[in-house]
């Protein structure tokens, strides 16, 4: 065994980091039901550094379709504390010339700091805004994301679900649906009525895996048809 | 009017003002308006007192970073330094000087009493508004500013035994009150602030309340205001 190398023990760390991050933001998405698209949303386009301001409408389009109680700045902090998303602080301004100089006394510095008309009190000069933007572990958080194959853990998890699921993906794929049409599509198979299981039930998790969008009335997205078109679904003729 | 009476007029409103900035700090959480003040404000650099010099450098350091998340900041540090998460009473730098000055840190206690007691002895009731103990920090704090309201009035009609007895009202409460557990709140604050706001507020209170009991002290040594 090399002694002096480190790498193993380096690549562990790195793994580790990675995911304490993705499994904080698993855990914001499991506690913020509904809003995944809307986190992965935010981080993703921070990809590049982003002013609060354009952070902020960048999360109130995504909110159109879908209302949420939390404002664009909660869900920024959420994702800051989960460590997906960094704020950097604005520089400081620097001095570009003279690069040397005689220091001035302790007095004179304290003095500098202070307002010009009166040294003896501090006045408020707003420092320039910071940015925000998506940490490494974030972006390789919703990276990683693979929503074939969360949309197919459903499957397997909901086994019982399976061909409503697929039927209602077919069936959106075709022209949007409204939820009443939803509910009514739903009921005609004998596997939601012991226990009743409505529309919304099956509504929610494929919305929550990308399968479908609400635009007005709901739709099947390209996941969703792409899923379809892998796995040569024909499924129910609707 | 004497130089030094027009002097303890100037000295009292200062006061009055610092009393009452206080208060409000403590009371609920920063919006838009008091923001938009303590923007506007100015911050000494010398007020004599080594931790007010520190409380307002770093206030001033935190008021020059405020954009649009500072508010929700601050409303998240507010409920985690005063409010906690009420597990047990070692939760959060609770506000009320029952918490500090009973063994089992409990609301509602002897303090309470006692401030209610003097409250109303210098015939002051708390609104229906509040719904807290009247042993709160916001309130103890605002009923020194109301004495030295009244005292400025009476300062006004040179009411000299008045104001001299309203002085001293202030001098016994703060030793009994405010001084006697304001000390231990502001250590835990400094405990569960995050931000350096309520830090700040932590050094500028204690040393506030410190430097104010020389002022009194001092004046009173006078015990005279008018030749």
């Amino acid at each position: 065994m090399d002694l002096n190398d480190s790498s193993d023990d380096s690549i562990t760390l790195e793994q580790e980091s990675e995911l304490l991050v993705s499994e904080r933001l698993a855990a914001l998405v499991v506690g913020l039901p509904g809003q995944k698209e809307i986190l992965y949303g935010i981080i993703d386009f921070c990809r590049t550094p982003q002013s609060p301001t354009s952070v902020d409408q960048k999360t109130l389009e995504m909110q159109t379709v879908k209302k949420s109680v939390y404002s664009p700045v909660v869900l920024r902090k959420l994702l800051e504390e989960s460590g997906a998303l960094m704020y950097l602080q604005p520089a400081e301004p620097q001095a570009a010339e003279p690069q040397l100089t005689v220091p001035p006394p302790a007095e004179s510095q304290e003095a500098e700091a202070c307002n010009d008309d009166d040294p003896d009190y501090l006045t408020v000069t707003i420092r320039p805004e910071g940015q925000w933007v998506a940490t490494d572990e974030g972006l390789s958080a919703i990276d990683s994301a693979d929503p074939f194959a969360e949309l197919k853990q459903l499957l397997v998890v909901e086994a019982n679900y399976r061909d409503v699921f697929l039927d209602l993906l077919q069936y959106c794929a075709k022209e949007s649906r409204s939820q009443k049409e939803l509910d009514a599509f739903v009921q005609e198979n004998p596997v939601t009525h012991k226990p009743r299981r409505y529309g919304g039930y099956f509504i929610d998790r494929l919305e929550a895996h990308k399968a479908i969008v609400w635009k007005d009335n709901w739709s099947t997205t390209e996941i969703g048809k792409e899923f379809l078109a892998r796995n040569s679904y024909a499924g129910a003729q609707v | 009017m004497s130089e030094y009476y027009i002097e303890i007029i100037d000295v009292m409103q200062g006061r009055m003002a610092t009393y009452r900035f206080l208060s409000r700090l403590y009371r609920k959480e920063v919006d838009q308006e008091l923001l938009d003040q303590l923007i506007a404000m100015r911050y000494p650099v010398k007020s004599g007192n080594a931790e007010m010099d520190a409380g307002y450098r770093m206030m001033h350091g935190y008021i020059c970073s405020t954009w649009e998340r500072t508010l929700t900041d601050l409303a998240i540090d507010f409920a985690r330094v005063f409010l906690g998460h009420g597990i047990n009473a070692h939760s959060a730098a609770y506000p009320f000087e029952s918490v500090h000055t009973s063994a089992k840190r409990l609301l509602m206690n002897d303090a309470r009493d006692e401030v209610l007691a003097i409250y109303r002895a210098n015939g002051i009731e708390k609104t229906n508004a509040w719904r807290e103990g009247e042993d709160h920090i916001a309130l103890e704090l605002e009923f020194i500013s109301l004495l030295i309201e009244r005292t400025l009035e009476l300062l006004q009609v040179k009411d000299e035994e008045q104001v001299f007895s309203l002085l001293r009202t202030q001098l016994n409460f703060l030793d009994n009150h405010l001084l006697n557990w304001v000390p231990m709140l502001v250590i835990e604050m400094q405990k569960f602030a995050k931000t350096d706001f309520y830090r700040a507020l932590a050094l500028i209170t204690s040393g506030y309340l410190t430097v104010d009991r020389e002022i009194l002290e001092d004046i009173l040594a006078v015990a005279k205001l008018e030749d």
